[in-house]
């Protein structure tokens, strides 16, 4: 493995236990019956006939929700698919604002690329996506006119105004327009736009919270006239996006997601796939009335087991034993520390490191799916420990200190990161 | 069914939307129960697995595979709904006799009840293919609280006329065909049709103005491009049309310009306009006073519209009306039936003042039997179309049934939902992927 990707890999999951976006595959453990059935039933399969799908994963904090959607992305970078992961939260993209919503799917499209490197700002949001769509037909199309007949002979969408604005933007590009082309891709992106441009360019609607479902299935129809295999949506957090403090916001929530589920069921978001990230189903459905019972009839299971097709996916229920599980992650773990730093760990410590972590992040978080997420962190610093001094004795109680202390920052680095957020 | 005190009986009867059951135990004893405290027994003694709907015998894997993942979500695809019905004769031969009167020129309105996965949805789309076969336009909306509220008539109008269909000449027609044909009409004395017909006649389909045109009349905000002296896509005269009002009091603009809608499909050779509106409770989810009368004021026009109602044939004081241009209500005779879908709410103003008004009430309860033994055995037929290495045993199928039964009691979507996933869960661990059943 490239040592400095390892490297990358091995800061950000030591830092704060959380998943970088690329070469999440060289440390994904238990996830191959689910991945298996996504790829083979899903984007292999049904998106490929234009039909569409939803999912509720649920799994607890640092239960791998990040990780897996990373690994749902990658997959769909391989068959062709567009994707936009989103980190809903209560401020800047709250459920219940479909508008705000919209602006971060559009902020966050990425067209396929490969995925053992990080995206580039640059690579990232509907402008990227709208630049390299004008690249690759200019590489087909030797001849102006041959290009604006394509754009002419291009399939609208339901929204007349996107339609406009994305072929406005394409043209603002033909004719080395940048200033024309900024104020399209301004629309598109949610922002406020002048009257006068909208004039220009025939775009007639705002993008608000009447019209957002529309503008995002007519993102979703472009994603596929101009040549992609579909839109795939992975929201995470979204128990951030649904803390809102009044109740009427939060049913205004629920009811979008209720519609976008309907909207999937129906296929009116052609080759598109929702994936809904929360900790607990309960945190969206345990409520009285009309859109609780609503979503409640939709995401709920009726089984209990692992059901990778069901409309529900738990991570919590991956059927693999918790020990079983952190002795395939530390080892992938201890692989890819070896390969950052090009050295190799003493197999008998490295081993003892990993025994001792494992049991004890088992028994202390026995109800508590987080032990993963502590394991990783405390593992990695256990074994920077190790190679600043190879001779060093790692007991149990050095473990329980180091579990301690991780736990401790742990705790402050999210307390932080939720304030700098939220307030 | 069986209850946990009074032991096993039979289901005589049921009121309040299903929520109640009457019971006669084989004790003798007759009693009035909640629903959810009675266990629901199922006989499949004469189920005989392969009794699939005929109209589902053709269909490829494509839609099998459809079929199956809208299943998965409690959902049937909009396109299958006529072939997926099961047990729901009752409500058809009303709904049927709806159309039927609509066909010689009688309007109506309905309202279909039942609690949140009884298959209000379902039938309205039922319904919806029903009037598109029988020669009718036919417009199904989804109100919504975001999107389609009724307190904002531009936007159920924009979303009617964006899913008007109608069948001609075995092709598929919508909002812009009917006017194109409706221009030989003479409707010069409709307000807003009038000009509209009249400017179609002299307009250039080739140029761009004619799309503003369109999206103009459609409901979209065009009116600051499409009339501004400045704009470079200025509809020239559209200053004779009149402006599509925004705001709420603007309902009898457009109950006049559906009741104009459905006199000019009649007129055409159509049988009249059938609107189907579902989610009608969201009527009821206004916090804002004001909001909710003037919701209250566009349903009771719509109701009234259907029905025909003298007394909206001219400006009524009784009814809001817009400032800027007050029309009446209904224009000529409309051929217009409306149905609509509601979750009943027994305790809200709103949901009374709309039920009151409407005469025809179609309620939804539980399904019987053989219609759960039709719709399973159709389910496992689509699911092997769906998967065609499947292969399930006649006995595991009665196994499957008695447990996805055991669900209809929570409603036809929790029975569809289970059946499914217990097809997948038998399929994945035949394949390997789910660990095999421990039992």
């Amino acid at each position: 493995m490239d040592r400095q990707l390892a490297r990358a890999i091995v800061n950000k999951l030591g830092s704060t236990g959380t998943p970088p976006e690329f070469g999440i595959e060289h440390f994904t453990v238990g996830l191959e019956p689910y991945l298996k059935v996504i790829e083979d039933e899903y984007l292999d399969g049904i998106l490929k006939y234009n039909l569409s799908s939803f999912k509720l994963i649920t799994g607890n904090y640092g239960g791998g929700k990040t990780h897996f959607l990373y690994t749902v992305r990658n997959l769909a970078f391989g068959h062709n698919y567009c994707v936009a992961y989103v980190s809903l939260n209560p401020t800047e993209c709250p459920f219940d604002k479909l508008e705000l919503v919209y602006k971060g799917i559009a902020a966050n499209l990425i067209a396929p690329r490969p995925a053992d490197a990080p995206t580039a700002v640059r690579d990232k949001g509907i402008e990227s996506v709208v630049r390299k769509w004008h690249d690759d037909q200019r590489q087909l199309h030797d001849r102006t006119d041959s290009l604006r007949k394509y754009l002419e002979t291009l399939p609208t969408t339901e929204s007349t105004s996107f339609s406009n604005a994305v072929r406005g933007a394409f043209a603002g590009l033909m004719a080395e327009d940048g200033e024309g082309f900024n104020d399209v891709v301004q629309w598109l992106k949610g922002e406020d736009v002048s009257k006068e441009m909208r004039v220009q360019h025939r775009i007639s609607e705002r993008i608000d919270k009447a019209t957002a479902f529309r503008v995002l299935r007519s993102l979703i129809q472009w994603v596929h006239a101009i040549g992609y295999t579909g839109l795939i949506l992975l929201f995470d957090e979204a128990e951030r996006g649904m803390s809102i403090s009044s109740s009427r916001d939060k049913r205004r929530a629920l009811d979008n997601l209720r519609q976008l589920v309907d909207e999937c069921g129906n296929s009116r978001l052609p080759g598109a796939m929702v994936f809904y990230a929360v900790p607990d189903e309960n945190l969206l459905l345990e409520g009285s009335g009309g859109v609780y019972e609503a979503l409640k009839q939709r995401l709920r299971s009726a089984f209990n087991e692992t059901n990778p097709v069901g409309v529900r996916i738990n991570l919590e229920e991956l059927g693999i034993e918790p020990a079983e599980f952190l002795k395939r992650l530390g080892a992938r773990l201890a692989d890819l520390f070896e390969a950052a730093y090009e050295m190799k760990l003493p197999d008998a410590k490295r081993d003892a490191v990993l025994r001792t972590l494992a049991d004890i992040a088992i028994s202390a978080f026995a109800f508590d799916v987080g032990y993963r997420r502590l394991f990783v962190v405390s593992v990695l610093d256990a074994f920077h420990q190790l190679r600043a001094t190879p001779a060093l004795e790692f007991g149990r109680k050095e473990a329980e200190k180091l579990l301690r202390v991780t736990t401790q920052r742990l705790e402050q680095t999210d307390k932080e990161q939720v304030e700098k957020e939220e307030f | 069914m069986s209850h946990p005190v009074f032991g096993d009986g039979e289901i005589l009867d049921s009121r309040w939307h299903g929520t109640e059951l009457l019971v006669q135990f084989q004790s003798g004893l007759r009693l009035w129960l909640p629903t959810q405290r009675v266990r629901l027994l199922f006989n499949i003694g004469d189920f005989v697995p392969g009794e699939a709907q005929p109209a589902l015998f053709e269909i490829d894997t494509i839609q099998a595979r459809r079929m199956i993942e809208a299943f998965r979500l409690g959902i049937v695809p909009h396109q299958d709904v006529e072939s997926f019905t099961f047990g729901r004769e009752k409500p058809i031969a009303v709904l049927d006799e709806a159309l039927a009167n609509l066909a010689r020129g009688q309007g109506d309105v309905f309202m279909v009840e039942g609690e949140y996965g009884s298959g209000k949805t379902h039938l309205l789309e039922y319904v919806h293919h029903r009037a598109l076969a029988s020669g009718m336009a036919t417009s199904l909306v989804q109100f919504d609280p975001a999107e389609v509220s009724p307190h904002r008539p531009k936007r159920v109008y924009r979303e009617v006329v964006h899913n008007l269909r109608y069948i001609k000449d075995a092709t598929e027609h919508g909002y812009r065909d009917l006017l194109r044909s409706g221009a030989a009409l003479d409707m010069k004395d409709h307000v807003f049709l009038g000009p509209v017909l009249a400017k179609l006649g002299r307009i250039d389909a080739g140029q761009l103005q004619s799309e503003v045109f369109w999206q103009w009349i459609e409901g979209e905000s065009t009116k600051e491009y499409a009339t501004e002296q400045k704009s470079p896509f200025r509809v020239k005269g559209g200053q004779r049309i009149p402006a599509l009002y925004d705001f709420s009091t603007a309902a009898d603009l457009y109950c006049n310009i559906l009741s104009g809608l459905s006199w000019m499909a009649r007129e055409l050779g159509m049988k009249g306009l059938v609107l189907l509106v579902d989610e009608a409770e969201t009527v009821t989810h206004l916090w804002d006073i004001m909001y909710l009368a003037k919701s209250v004021n566009f349903m009771d026009g719509l109701v009234r519209t259907a029905q025909n109602d003298p007394d909206l044939k001219r400006i009524n004081d009784r009814m809001v009306h817009n400032q800027v241009r007050p029309v009446p209500y209904i224009y000529r005779d409309p051929s217009l039936l409306l149905v609509f879908a509601t979750t009943p709410s027994p305790y809200d103003y709103a949901y009374i003042k709309l039920a009151n008004r409407i005469k025809h009430r179609v309620e939804l309860g539980l399904l019987e039997e053989k219609a759960l033994l039709d719709a399973f055995s159709t389910m496992v037929m689509i699911y092997r179309r769906a998967y065609p290495d499947f292969t399930i045993s006649d006995l595991d199928q009665k196994r499957l049934l008695r447990e996805a039964s055991r669900r209809n009691i929570e409603g036809v979507r929790a029975f569809i939902k289970f059946s499914i996933e217990a097809l997948d869960v038998t399929r994945l661990r035949a394949q390997g992927i789910l660990p095999r059943n421990k039992d």
